[in-house]
């Protein structure tokens, strides 16, 4: 452990967890890397499997190298009177917000970034994407990514309050707003346990800003892909690597959040922590296929009439039991 | 200042539903989309995604006698555009397995067990009888005064169910009566597009017909 070259946080006294050498962050994103690549192959199985949908016959779980292959040899397109800088912003932007959501989350009890805030950073990073999947819809200047983009928002209405209000419950519960504080408090009883509608919310708010499963609208096929309609070639394959960055980023926050972080027998915290991400990862993964989506134009009604009052009674039991306790 | 940007005009402004101003962007849809009744050509004003006007047209209208086995395939390729539409891509597949399967038949026996195990399914999601309750509700009224086949009567879920009720049945399902499509504009102003396309996908519309007249002497 001497090389990883150990400094104490000095935003956090009593921090439970050590801030490895800024070097690791090369780390962390291979790992994130690396969740990327093992949900693309299971989705790839899964669709296979299920036998239907584009790309029928190529084998599963390959199927993501062979697109990332086809991507990377297709020619760039571009649009009339794109806004080309925006465009390219939205695009690539959700990678970078995935590798900054990554930063804030502990491998055990290593971090790269042990901030006083790490819930609050997380969560504004996750409405960073709100701009990132519009713009790359607005800058396409075509009105099918337009029109994705506008779905997106119409779904982000609805999902980003409760969302918020979802990951305020282990922050109250842990009395920080400390990552590892909430992964360290989690002592014999997870928060997922006695808090599930937050952990259930919180679930529901990474497919959507993952713009994934029943949250997929926005990329519909019924409009030529959404808002990556136009993109093509490497811009494509940033725009897809992006989307399950934040899938993986998003599994991985649940386990400091709500699954106790690196505690488990056996094995070290660390690979907890791997397996655990793994595990929620899957779950996300196989849902995709399983529902149908959400109708945009009403989910707003689910968002505020059912998910939002949900996630604020299970805030105030939340509180009323700190403060028992306390 | 440059009206048209690249060759492109300026999209106009006009007053939206709440009051406000909003672009109107002139959009065709179709002939030829996925998950689209084959010739149909849509002329839309979209503002936002909100379809403010829209005028039918069809493109290639031709009687095109099927056998059985086409009538099934086709009225299973329906059911897989409104699954795909509803963004659920499990049951959209099991469809499209099952018309591979009508289509290679032929007149044979179909898969009844296949059929009815996706009947199941469809009828028993919750989160789908949500999301399509209430879209698109047409009185037997209208479908009779819009040229629609009679069975449209009803919300889209209410259609959906009816159209995989009949891709289930073991009878004979013979070809549908050929739809007007001049009313077919009417039915998706004022919806979104993800809602338009979803009525119009579960109409279950095997042929169009440009004209009304020809309906009318047909019914009597």
């Amino acid at each position: 452990m001497g090389e990883l070259a150990l400094v104490q946080s000095p935003g956090v006294p009593d921090s439970p967890v050590v801030t490895v050498a800024p070097g690791w962050a090369l780390g962390a994103v291979a790992i994130l890397g690396a969740l990327v690549l093992v949900a693309g192959m299971l989705d790839g199985a899964l669709s296979a499997r299920s036998g239907g949908g584009p790309g029928v016959g190529a084998s599963g779980a390959a199927r993501p190298f062979g697109e990332a292959a086809r991507l990377m040899r297709q020619r760039r397109r571009t649009t009339v009177q794109a806004d080309t800088l925006l465009w390219r912003v939205g695009g690539a932007g959700l990678v970078v917000t995935a590798a900054l959501m990554v930063a804030v989350i502990p491998l055990g009890r290593w971090t790269i970034f042990d901030l006083g805030v790490g819930v609050m950073w997380f969560n504004a990073m996750d409405v960073l994407v709100w701009a990132l999947v519009w713009l790359t819809g607005w800058g396409a200047n075509s009105v099918h990514s337009l029109v994705g983009g506008y779905r997106f928002l119409a779904h982000g209405l609805g999902y980003e309050l409760p969302l918020m209000f979802a990951l305020v419950a282990p922050a109250i519960a842990a009395e920080s707003l400390n990552v590892g504080t909430v992964a360290a408090v989690q002592d014999g009883l997870w928060f997922a346990v006695w808090m599930p509608v937050a952990f259930l919310v919180y679930l529901l708010g990474v497919a959507a800003f993952s713009v994934w499963g029943p949250f997929a609208p926005a990329l519909g096929s019924d409009i030529a892909g959404g808002v990556r309609a136009e993109l093509s070639g490497v811009d494509g394959l940033v725009f897809e690597t992006g989307r399950y960055a934040l899938l993986a980023a998003g599994a991985a926050f649940s386990v400091p959040m709500f699954l106790g972080g690196g505690a488990g027998p056996l094995l070290p915290d660390w690979a907890w922590v791997v397996v655990k991400m793994l595990a929620v990862l899957s779950l996300l993964v196989w849902l995709r296929r399983r529902l149908p989506a959400f109708r945009p134009d009403t989910f707003m009604e689910v968002g505020w009439m059912v998910l939002l009052p949900a996630v604020l009674v299970q805030d105030l039991l939340v509180a009323v039991i700190a403060v028992w306790r306390a | 200042m440059d009206m048209s940007p690249g060759g492109i005009p300026l999209a106009g402004g006009g007053e939206d539903r709440d009051g406000l101003e909003m672009d109107v962007l002139k959009v065709r849809l179709g002939p030829v989309l996925p998950y689209w009744p084959a010739g149909l050509v849509l002329h839309c004003s979209l503002q936002g995604d909100v379809v403010t006007e829209a005028r039918a047209e069809v493109l290639g209208a031709e009687e095109e006698a099927g056998d059985e086995a086409d009538a099934r395939a086709r009225s299973l390729d329906n059911l897989v555009s409104v699954l795909a539409l509803a963004g659920w891509e499990d049951a959209a597949a099991q469809a499209r397995r099952l018309r591979e399967v009508a289509l290679g038949a032929g007149d044979g026996p179909v898969d009844l067990r296949g059929l009815e195990r996706l009947q199941r399914r469809v009828r028993r999601s919750r989160l789908l009888r949500w999301s399509l309750r209430g879209l698109g509700p047409l009185t037997e009224e209208e479908v009779r005064h819009q040229g629609l086949p009679a069975d449209s009567a009803g919300d889209t879920y209410d259609r959906l169910v009816r159209m995989v009720d009949r891709a289930a049945t073991a009878s004979r399902l013979g070809d549908r009566p050929a739809a007007f499509a001049g009313h077919l504009g009417t039915l998706v102003v004022g919806l979104d597009l993800a809602a338009a396309r979803l009525v119009l996908a579960s109409l279950d519309l095997h042929e169009l017909r440009a004209h009304h007249a020809q309906h009318e002497a047909a019914h009597g």
